[in-house]
């Protein structure tokens, strides 16, 4: 346990110094001195070493029940240790040790959890399952490809023995918790059924993951030498039981979402945080300065020969200065710049006051008009998270780039976009729901070719998806604990879960296109903008 | 400032002359952004009979926001909230529907248009609305029964303090999961 000794001896990020940190056997080195990869194992499970996020290991105060099972997993020599600060309560490692994987996954959360029995229950019976579970596991050959020390060991067979669960639950304080430890692979050598059938794990870990359906008790999904038919019950309580592993609020971990729920949870909050993403969107400073100036005279007036200000309701007479809206609507100036500041409607008729009468039902369509409806599965087709178009917008003439441009980064700032998000990722049409403008103001062919191959995809998506680490790089570094957990069985996911596949197809298929921001994407970048750390995620590894 | 001079001269429109059976008043003298108004049942309406005190909150931004509206009395309806909040599903108020040119008294008129008509296409009260469209009689026995209930002597209005009491049927519980009825829906 070389490990064990450097814990207490970090290195400190001199200045202008950056350190790495290696994930497989917890070596830590400067940057510029080694590079990035290993110089002791040669892995490239390597991270840079942020202030705000150090995966170097700290040392704690385990219970003592919890280090007994640390110890006693017969760990390979490394353990993965993230202490990623937005998941304060739990705690998932993962390594490609030699010719096996290690996964470690800890839950905590507080006592008073109606969910813990059902969990615990859940749990034995999960243990039970992968005790019984054996031999080679196809899906992660390439988990240990992925270590290059694997192949220095020559004469060793690989994946031999059964995957290990040790479960330890323990009480400290107000909060209990469970931790799993999943060995596998020739580290761990103690009993195991070695002569049972090889079971596709991955297949087995699909049927689990799978969320709950009535062909959880369909004996067809169990591969020879599986257990029995899993209950129902088991299926709907292992969906709850990765969910709240991944995240106990949201099956959130990190930037990727799990089920449906926790993005729709996802998709609600961002709405909500946005109340006005309905209303219409403020004017723009020059359309606001535009505005036709005028005394009121007596055809304004009629025969009164006094009228108000809609807004402040004050009597006006006549040679009073108003500013006039193009729907003939006037008022005071000051008091309609501060409404058009906010919406660029008229006051009185809701007429936008941009653009000519042919933009202004365009507008009023744009601002007022709800997605439209959909059949679920097909959301993200035509969404205004969307890059495909179902409709292109028909052109709107007499717009210069700049106008748009400008328009655009009003509707950006009265939603807390800033500037560079946009910059950064160019083409990004995700606003389309508020804007009707378009920066780039595309022909209706360009429109459609781009819809055309966003959508050619999806018919790709028919094929057996063959998911890898290159089609989702996103998964790769940071979060390949997550990929473990999944990566072996993301091919068995892919095949058994039709609902899973739905949304790793259309992952995979965003960045197929190159573009890291499709709808997740683009929730992504809500999400980890608050913690500051959508940046360094790239950066990483 | 102008959102009180456009208040006041509000206020001093509709206490000339209120809509029809209401009556107007400020919850303290010293803010005009939180009206209190009584209004009673419409006669042709199942909530006849019955006095409900509406609170009606103006942002300092009025009118370029929507004042808020809220019944302090329990009303048996589609359309608002059958818990203490009294909340109103009105579109005129919703932010993206509302002009500055609508007055509170409209606003107020509305209201009451909504008592004589309940909307069970926006539902806040999903199941009071199927009830509505499906089996009117009983609406209208529930909704009496509010009126009895809830609805008869003089209105109290919510202290000025953080308090929720709304009514001499307080029972302590602010959430909406407090109603004898239940059938809290997600609609706006």
């Amino acid at each position: 346990m070389a490990s064990l000794h450097s814990r207490q001896s970090h290195l400190v990020a001199l200045e202008g110094r950056q350190i790495v940190f290696c994930h497989s056997c917890e070596n830590e080195w400067y940057h510029e001195e080694r590079g990035l990869k290993c110089p002791r194992c040669s892995s490239e499970a390597t991270e840079i070493v942020e202030p705000e996020s150090d995966p170097r290991p700290v040392t704690r105060d385990l219970p003592s029940s919890f280090a007994n099972a640390f110890s006693n997993a017969n760990r390979p020599p490394g353990i993965d240790s993230d202490s990623d600060p937005e998941e304060g309560d739990i705690e998932e490692h993962a390594i490609g040790g030699p010719g096996g994987l290690f996964l470690r996954a800890a839950a905590s959360r507080p006592r008073n959890n109606a969910n813990r029995s059902p969990e615990d229950d859940i749990m034995r019976r999960f243990t039970e399952l992968l005790g019984d579970l054996g031999g080679p596991r196809p899906g992660y050959g390439d988990e240990a490809g992925r270590s290059p020390r694997t192949g220095n060991r020559p004469g060793q067979v690989l994946f031999t023995t059964p995957p290990r669960i040790h479960r330890t639950t323990f009480h400290a304080g107000p909060v209990s918790g469970t931790s799993f430890t999943i060995t596998t692979g020739t580290t761990h050598t103690a009993g195991g059924p070695e002569g049972t059938a090889p079971p596709d794990f991955a297949a087995i870990f699909g049927n689990l993951i799978r969320p709950p359906s009535p062909n959880a008790n369909d004996p067809s999904r169990n591969t020879p030498g599986g257990p029995p038919p899993f209950p129902g019950v088991f299926g709907m309580g292992f969906a709850e039981i990765i969910a709240s592993l991944i995240n106990p609020q949201q099956a959130v971990r990190g930037d990727a979402v799990y089920t449906q729920e926790a993005l729709d949870r996802i998709i609600t909050t961002l709405m909500e945080a946005n109340p006005q993403s309905n209303a219409a969107p403020p004017a723009t400073q020059d359309a606001i300065e535009n505005l036709e100036k005028k005394r009121l005279d007596d055809e304004m007036l009629g025969p009164e020969g006094k009228a108000e200000c809609t807004i402040c309701i004050d009597d006006m007479y006549k040679g009073a200065e108003v500013s006039v809206l193009p729907c003939k609507h006037w008022f005071h100036g000051e008091c309609v710049t501060l409404w058009l500041k906010e919406h660029n409607t008229c006051p009185i008729c809701r007429t936008p006051i941009e653009g000519g009468p042919s933009r202004s039902a365009n507008n009023t369509q744009g601002s007022q008009q709800q997605p439209q409806p959909t059949p679920p599965q097909n959301i993200f087709a035509s969404s205004p998270f969307s890059q495909s178009r179902p409709h292109p917008p028909p052109e709107r003439p007499g717009r210069s780039h700049r106008e748009n441009e400008e328009r655009l980064n009003a509707i950006r700032n009265l939603s807390g976009y800033r500037r560079s998000d946009a910059e950064t990722r160019p083409g990004v049409s995700r606003r389309d729901s508020l804007s009707p403008t378009n920066p780039r103001t595309p022909s209706a062919s360009e429109d459609a070719s781009r819809s055309a191959r966003v959508r050619s995809p999806s018919l790709r998506e028919r094929d057996p998806p063959i998911p890898s680490y290159e089609t989702r790089p996103e998964y790769d570094g940071r979060n390949y604990a997550t990929s473990s957990w999944f990566g072996g069985g993301n091919s068995g996911n892919n095949q058994s879960s039709p609902d899973r596949r739905g949304s790793d197809g259309r992952e995979s298929r965003d960045n197929q296109q190159g573009a890291s921001h499709g709808p997740l994407g683009w929730i992504r970048d809500h999400l980890t903008r608050s913690s500051g750390s959508g940046a360094d995620r790239d950066r990483r590894r | 400032m102008a959102s009180q001079k456009r208040i006041s001269k509000e206020l001093a429109d509709c206490s000339a002359s209120p809509p029809a059976g209401m009556s107007i008043a400020l919850a303290s003298d010293s803010d005009v952004h939180k009206w209190h108004i009584t209004l009673d049942g419409p006669a042709s309406s199942a909530y006849a009979g019955g006095r409900f005190g509406l609170v009606v909150t103006l942002p300092t931004d009025y009118p370029f926001k929507p004042p808020v509206v809220t019944f302090a009395t329990r009303i048996y309806h589609p359309n608002v909230t059958n818990d203490a909040g009294g909340a109103i599903c009105l579109g005129l108020l919703k932010a993206e529907q509302w002009k500055p040119s609508t007055r509170i008294l409209s606003v107020l008129e509305a209201v009451r248009a909504l008592l004589v008509e309940p909307n069970p296409d926006d539902p806040l009260e999903s199941r009071i609305a199927d009830e509505f469209r499906q089996s009117r009689a009983e609406f209208d026995k529930n909704a009496r029964a509010y009126v009895n209930r809830y609805a008869v002597g003089p209105v109290t209005f919510p202290s000025e303090s953080q308090n929720p009491s709304n009514n001499k049927n307080n029972n302590n519980n602010t959430s909406s999961t407090a109603t004898p009825t239940g059938g809290k829906a997600q609609g706006s």
